[in-house]
């Protein structure tokens, strides 16, 4: 019996591993050398647990790139690999992604998601001779983390602080309710937006933390209801945030709502319908629908691959691999030659459109958009530099 | 406003009731902490997404197939899991970490089969009618909602009779006593084929209704409900399984009121204070004892 059990739990787990395992992706080369050594990137992205959805769009976003390099000769003739792995979206699994990567793989230059995984790597990162590109990790803890840390997304501080001021002083919103997701950057967003909004003489009515997930949302909206804020900030995943809209709007909420640009997805208008018309985002880098050549390149190209839209997701975790690449084009694959190729680059037109060289922080800046949804579309309403 | 609460409260309470209940009904009877329950929820979301959005089926067949694949693939779990494991007597505690082996696999099938992301279910030609709002006094309720409703009280009514029928007896006397069931010459395999088919169909009638009224189904959407399932089970009580369906509206009515009166931050962490207070002094359950009409 016990034989059998042993056999059971063994096929179990190795499922398991089949099943959760990380994975490579390769294309076919141009002109690629085959005799010279490969350059590897490494990507550590949620590809199962709650929010394993986020990590398919990076997965094949990422695996686009490597594809359209390789397509192009590779990086001086060297043949570029992504290798993904999965973070489950829990810190702990992601150092254990991570350590896989620089200790079996030998990358020196990683693309990780989530705020918390990312900030979980920070430490590891600083003390090995690897390079990051953050890539969706708003919190403001990321700004100046480390000497070989970049971030290609503006933090929390600047959009939210924006949120705030737009309701205030544009919309005129004196009374509100937040709702967020209970992760680093629904928290964040949280106290950036609350600090301007009350800054400013605004009053928050209440503040309703979820978990990441949640779908069914009516009895907090209930209460919101009974507050009659003048507008209500929604800083959540993207299908939470169309929930969260259409379940309103189904309660007779009229109610202005306001988030960030998580809910760039295909998807926001498939669940709310009519019922998104008028929800306003903020948005600081990918726009699907700006007239740049390498936004739209990028869209076609994984539209046709995939047969689907992509999202912030894709796009940013797009553009670091890409990115990586120039930089090891122009420096060299070693850490400290992607780190100088990354100062050095005088800015990057990629996915989330233009983006401007890196400050001494190591973060660029971005002008940040306000954009309101109509049938469909997500229309330019605002902006800020 | 307390209206609408008690609206929103006893829509998703009907939704833990159906899979209390399926939970239920294999714990009671098999002696399994069925963990696998959540996943085959998932993948019946998925199956009615498939049909529905996909294929365009009509609601009632995609409904009744969903509950039909949810059924198979409980049978299925049976063969491949805790058959085998009945064979060699394992204790309770191997089935559970079996079930949960089961559980994570079939997540991953799932995501590798459907993909990961997030699917929104469309219902092409209905759309219209179940998403229309109806006033109850000052709350509002969509038809959606009041489908699960409704679907729910009809189902449990069913098992109601089902339980007075041979075959639902014969799974009520194999829960009392295995070995005497045996004894008086039931097909006891038969019967443990058949409680895991009704009970997962249970949960995929929860996880059809709950998906056209949300729109959202993902590979993970298994988790969360089994949580509050077990909650469900626990806090009702796992004596009877009239206890387990008044648990699933109770932790429907708590979660909302909750929400209302103190945090949405809170409603979970609300909801096990509740379910460690009842294990330190009511460990049968709040209604363990008092319910009687369905189980023993």
């Amino acid at each position: 019996m016990k034989r059998i059990l042993s056999l059971a739990l063994a096929l179990t787990l190795a499922l398991s591993l089949f099943v959760c395992g990380g994975s490579t992706a390769t294309a076919s080369a141009g002109t690629i050398d085959p005799s010279l050594e490969v350059y590897k990137i490494g990507c550590i992205f949620p590809m199962t647990g709650t929010i394993a959805s986020s990590g398919e769009y990076c997965k094949n976003a990422v695996e686009l790139a490597a594809e359209k390099i390789n397509n192009s000769g590779g990086i001086n003739g060297h043949k570029v690999e992504v290798i993904v792995e999965d973070s489950k979206g829990v810190p702990r699994d992601g150092i254990m992604a991570y350590k896989k990567l620089v200790d079996v793989n030998k990358v020196i230059a990683i693309v990780p998601t989530i705020s918390s995984v990312v900030m979980a790597l920070v430490p590891e990162v600083n003390a090995a001779d690897v390079v990051m590109i953050n890539t969706l990790a708003k919190t403001n803890d990321i700004v100046g983390a480390g000497p070989r840390i970049f971030s290609i997304t503006i933090p929390t501080s600047g959009d939210g602080t924006y949120q705030g001021t737009f309701a205030y002083e544009v919309l005129g919103a004196r009374t509100a309710a937040m709702l967020y997701v209970k992760s680093d950057v629904g928290i964040s967003y949280d106290k950036f937006v609350t600090e301007e909004f009350e800054r400013l003489g605004g009053k928050i009515l209440s503040r309703d933390g979820h978990d990441g997930g949640t779908t069914d949302f009516r009895a907090v909206l209930t209460k919101i209801k009974q507050e009659n804020p003048d507008i209500i900030f929604v800083e959540s995943q993207y299908q939470e945030i169309a929930s969260i809209i259409k379940q309103a709007r189904d309660l007779g909420i009229d109610t202005q709502t306001m988030s960030f640009s998580s809910v760039l997805s295909g998807q926001f208008n498939e669940i709310t319908g009519k019922a998104g018309n008028g929800h306003l985002i903020t948005v600081s880098g990918y726009d699907p629908e700006e007239n740049l050549a390498s936004v739209q390149d990028f869209v076609k190209s994984y539209r046709d691959k995939y047969g689907a839209e992509p999202i912030i997701d894709s796009a940013m975790t797009y553009d670091a691999v890409m990115m990586f690449a120039e930089a090891i084009r122009s420096n060299g694959y070693t850490a400290d030659g992607i780190s100088q190729g990354l100062m050095d680059m005088p800015g990057y037109e990629g996915a989330t459109g233009v983006i401007e060289k890196f400050n001494d922080r190591h973060v660029v800046s971005r002008p940040i958009r306000m954009q309101v949804h109509q049938d469909g579309k997500w229309l330019y309403y605002d902006e800020q530099n | 406003m307390l209206i609408q609460t008690l609206v929103n409260g006893i829509s998703l309470g009907s939704a833990y009731a159906l899979t209390a209940l399926g939970f239920a009904i294999i714990y009671r009877t098999l002696g399994i902490f069925h963990f696998a329950h959540g996943s085959v929820y998932a993948f019946s979301a998925h199956v009615a997404y498939s049909l529905i959005t996909l294929v365009k089926m009509p609601l009632i067949p995609s409904v009744l197939l969903t509950m039909l694949a949810g059924g198979i693939l409980g049978m299925i779990i049976n063969f491949l899991i805790y058959e085998p494991l009945k064979r060699h007597a394992s204790s309770g505690q191997v089935y559970m970490i079996a079930s949960m082996g089961a559980s994570i696999v079939l997540q991953n099938l799932i995501a590798t089969a459907w993909g990961a992301i997030t699917k929104v279910l469309v219902l092409p030609n209905l759309e219209t009618s179940l998403y229309n709002i109806h006033h109850i006094g000052s709350a509002v309720i969509t038809m959606a909602q009041l489908l699960v409703v409704i679907v729910t009280v009809v189902a449990l009514a069913t098992i109601a009779l089902f339980s007075k029928s041979m075959i639902g007896l014969s799974i009520i006397a194999l829960g009392n006593d295995s070995e005497v069931a045996e004894n008086l010459g039931m097909k006891v395999k038969a019967i443990r084929y058949i409680t895991l088919a009704v009970g997962s169909a249970l949960a995929a009638l929860s996880a059809v209704l709950v998906s056209i009224d949300l729109r959202a189904v993902d590979s993970a959407m298994g988790v969360p409900i089994m949580l509050m399932t077990i909650i469900a089970v626990i806090v009702g009580g796992t004596a009877n399984f009239g206890a387990a369906i008044a648990g699933g509206y109770l932790i429907g009515l708590i979660k909302n009121f909750g929400i209302w009166a103190i945090s949405a931050e809170w409603d979970n962490t609300l909801l096990f204070i509740m379910l460690v207070l009842v294990i330190m002094f009511k460990p049968a359950g709040l209604f363990g004892r008092k319910i009687s009409k369905l189980g023993r």
